[in-house]
């Protein structure tokens, strides 16, 4: 016996906060923008054609994947964010080419190949830079300012000179959109008062690598804001998809990479280490969501079983 | 409260407990909140409230988070009904999870819900069970918070439901 009026049925809950995955990547682009921004009054116009390549070839590279892989193209401005922050942790002198290699590899390897948006277990731009790191080794360490060539503040050959105003503003030798450090700052704080992120991931990240130089005797201020860390801190180690979703595991997460971060800093070869500590962390961050979570569940077992 | 005075009533004023009162709500011309006898279609509350103001809606029994919509208009209000909304349904447009961990953040039961639409996509209740699914209270917040529009709570009910089903096998 069917009823004779019947009505439209939906699953639980009625309701919905309304925050979607685009709106979440659209604030990020929007807290990324002011860093951009200085990056281009710093660097010029081949700043702003390396984020423009960048973009356009991480988005087209998305679309060619999804269109090979027969599924439905969602513009969910992800990979106008892996764009983003490739272009923003390179040189802004990069042939244009190798930015468009850098990006399809970003999106066409490093995170459509694993499946896409969710599946990825490497942060896209950080693999990317990784690739190009190995790839063109010279274009990627070849640090401009003013014209020419010069070293960033973290450089092991020559020691940092400058003031300690100019590493906040930016105004130094270094990647596109690491520089000017109020700027990426200011678009961090932004996305935690939005609850975009976790504050712990760069409050420990920060924190530990602070710690860090001070034990190891380096200045702590140069550590913080001469290299990529703010950028790195916020934006890339927060990155949802690579990093644990529990708060303690968040936690590990930004003290591993704090860790990983000081030690290829003051006793590897590279001047930087924000790449490939997040790198590594990315990878054991499942593994940090099992172990954190066997804890309080053990303790609720015990109440099931009494109950 | 409401069953303190169903109490009153029946200890007191030697009354069954016949009646309630309900709240309907939502998109109905005249919001009220109502005394009434059990056994009133539903479709009589929404119609006594001036009906519903937008077409195709839905009409829910219970909250907007735990509420189940009901599919016949005629459906009796019961003893455990304590709301009647009327609502547009909620459309689900479910992508893929993108590990932002807001329904951990926000599980009042301290669950991980992320895990359970992805073990029982591949229908391994048996994980399901060992992250305790059991103990979710179906509240529905992580759902409500899910930037990726997924339906957790529904895969949730699907495992315990799966879960159910092989214990009364064995």
């Amino acid at each position: 016996m069917m009823p004779a009026n019947e009505l439209p049925v939906a699953p639980g809950p009625h309701l919905w906060k309304g925050l979607s995955t685009r709106a979440i990547m659209l604030w990020v682009i929007v807290a990324l923008l002011p860093a951009a921004v200085a990056g281009m009054i710093f660097f010029g116009i081949g700043a702003l054609l390396t984020i423009l390549t960048s973009v356009v070839f991480a988005v087209g590279t998305e679309w060619v994947c999804k269109k090979l892989r027969n599924r439905p193209f969602v513009m969910d401005y992800s990979a106008v964010v892996t764009g983003l922050l490739l272009a923003m942790c390179i040189p802004a002198t990069m042939p244009l080419w190798m930015v468009a290699v850098g990006a399809i590899f970003a999106v066409g390897i490093v995170k459509e190949a694993f499946g896409g948006l969710g599946h990825n277990i490497f942060n896209p731009a950080l693999g990317a830079r990784a690739f190009m790191a190995a790839s063109f080794g010279v274009e990627m360490t070849s640090w401009y300012f003013d014209g020419v060539t010069a070293a960033t503040p973290l450089s092991k050959s020559v020691p940092w000179t400058g003031n300690m105003l100019s590493l906040l503003i930016g105004n130094h030798a270094g990647s596109l959109g690491e520089t000017c450090t109020a700027a990426l700052l200011l678009g961090g704080l932004f996305l935690i008062a939005m609850k975009i992120i976790d504050w712990r991931t760069p409050v420990a990240y920060i924190l530990t690598v602070a710690c860090m130089a001070l034990v190891l005797g380096a200045n702590p201020v140069l550590y913080i804001f001469g290299g990529g860390l703010m950028l790195g801190a916020f934006f890339m180690a927060t990155d949802y998809v690579t990093s644990p979703v529990t708060h303690n595991g968040r936690l590990i997460f930004g003290i591993g990479c704090g860790i990983i971060t000081m030690v290829i800093r003051k006793y590897g070869g590279l001047p930087e280490g924000i790449c490939y500590s997040i790198l590594v962390m990315n990878a054991v961050a499942p593994l940090i969501d099992r172990f954190v979570r066997s804890r309080p569940y053990g303790f609720r077992k015990v109440v099931k079983n009494a109950a | 409260v409401a069953t303190a005075k169903a109490v009153y009533d029946a200890v007191y004023l030697g009354k069954p407990f016949i009646e309630r009162i309900i709240t309907v709500t939502g998109d109905v011309k005249e919001p009220k909140n109502l005394m009434v006898r059990f056994g009133t279609p539903i479709k009589k509350l929404v119609e006594y409230c001036g009906g519903a103001t937008v077409a195709g809606a839905e009409i829910i029994m219970g909250g907007p988070m735990m509420g189940i919509a009901q599919f016949d208009q005629n459906f009796p209000v019961t003893k455990g009904t304590n709301c009647i909304l009327v609502k547009n349904p909620r459309v689900f447009a479910e992508s893929d999870c993108i590990n932002c961990g807001r329904c951990v953040d926000c599980c009042t039961m301290g669950l991980m819900p992320t895990l359970y639409p992805k073990l029982v996509k591949k229908s391994r209740y048996d994980e399901c069970r060992a992250a305790y699914v059991d103990n979710c209270v179906e509240c529905g917040a992580c759902t409500f918070v899910c930037p990726a529009g997924i339906p957790i709570v529904q895969y949730i009910k699907v495992a315990k439901r799966e879960l159910a089903r092989r214990a009364v096998k064995k």
